[in-house]
């Protein structure tokens, strides 16, 4: 089994993205495969604490259902979650960025992890069209 | 993946997208990702010479470009939209190449993945 890296660009609610990568991730688990689901831009949003969507499934908790299943990981990229106000305060020894503001097990680090994820994964999915 | 390639369609300011598109490589090409920039349409506008970004306090999308030249990632312009534009090979910064739609075409099928911007 291989794993699958998945990019999300856009915030919850304006767009179906951040979902449609929840169930893509979920799929992809149930058959074995890894998940890397890599936050940028926009995207830095989908794992805020606390949302509270009157019409809409509430998206952190989808995420917060992958982050219980063996081979599921999330990061999102520091500079993007930087600049919209999440990260507070310096990296430790591993490279997470201290936030008080996101779902546990959400890390934030450098987007070199992207990179890394690439590296590692025999696909790539980008939703941000 | 050892390879992957980057189609940036937008201009370099105004949206968080092409800064975003040219940050992206940078972590891949610093991994060992074999790792293509393919500016089409207006993403051409992102290899112009002399951007000016300190006016509008915005990072610098030439610098990044220019980055991931130094660390061994290639980035296309493509010809045709570059004439569309009335953008000339020196117009570009040092390093971009000039490349045919056949070869941008070429370059995002062999990549084992791609991302648009």
């Amino acid at each position: 089994m291989g794993t699958l890296t998945i990019l999300v660009l856009n915030g919850p609610y304006s767009s179906r993205h951040p979902e449609l990568a929840c169930e893509i991730a979920e799929e992809a688990l149930k058959k074995g495969h890894g998940v890397n689901m890599i936050f940028y831009m926009d995207g830095v949003h989908v794992p805020k604490k606390g949302q509270v969507p009157k019409d809409f499934k509430t998206i952190s908790e989808a995420l917060t259902r992958l982050l219980e299943k063996k081979g599921f990981n999330a990061v999102a990229c520091e500079m993007s979650a930087h600049a919209r106000g999440y990260v507070k305060g310096e990296a430790d020894a591993s490279g997470i960025y201290p936030t008080d503001e996101y779902v546990d097990g959400v890390k934030i680090m450098s987007i070199h992890e992207f990179g890394k994820s690439v590296k590692g994964s025999e696909k790539i999915i980008a939703l941000n069209v | 993946m050892d390879s992957i390639a980057f189609l940036i369609t937008s201009l370099p300011y105004g949206k968080e997208d092409a800064f975003r598109g040219v940050y992206l490589p940078f972590a891949t090409v610093s991994k060992g990702v074999k790792t293509f920039v393919l500016l089409v349409g207006d993403g051409v506008c992102s290899a112009l010479k002399n951007q000016q970004a300190k006016t509008i306090e915005y990072p610098d999308v030439s610098q990044l470009i220019q980055n991931i030249l130094a660390l061994g990632g290639q980035v296309f312009a493509s010809r045709h939209s570059c004439e569309e534009m009335g953008i000339k090979e020196d117009d570009l910064i040092n390093g971009v190449i000039s490349a045919s739609d056949e070869h941008i075409t070429q370059t995002l099928i062999q990549a084992d993945g791609s991302i648009v911007f």
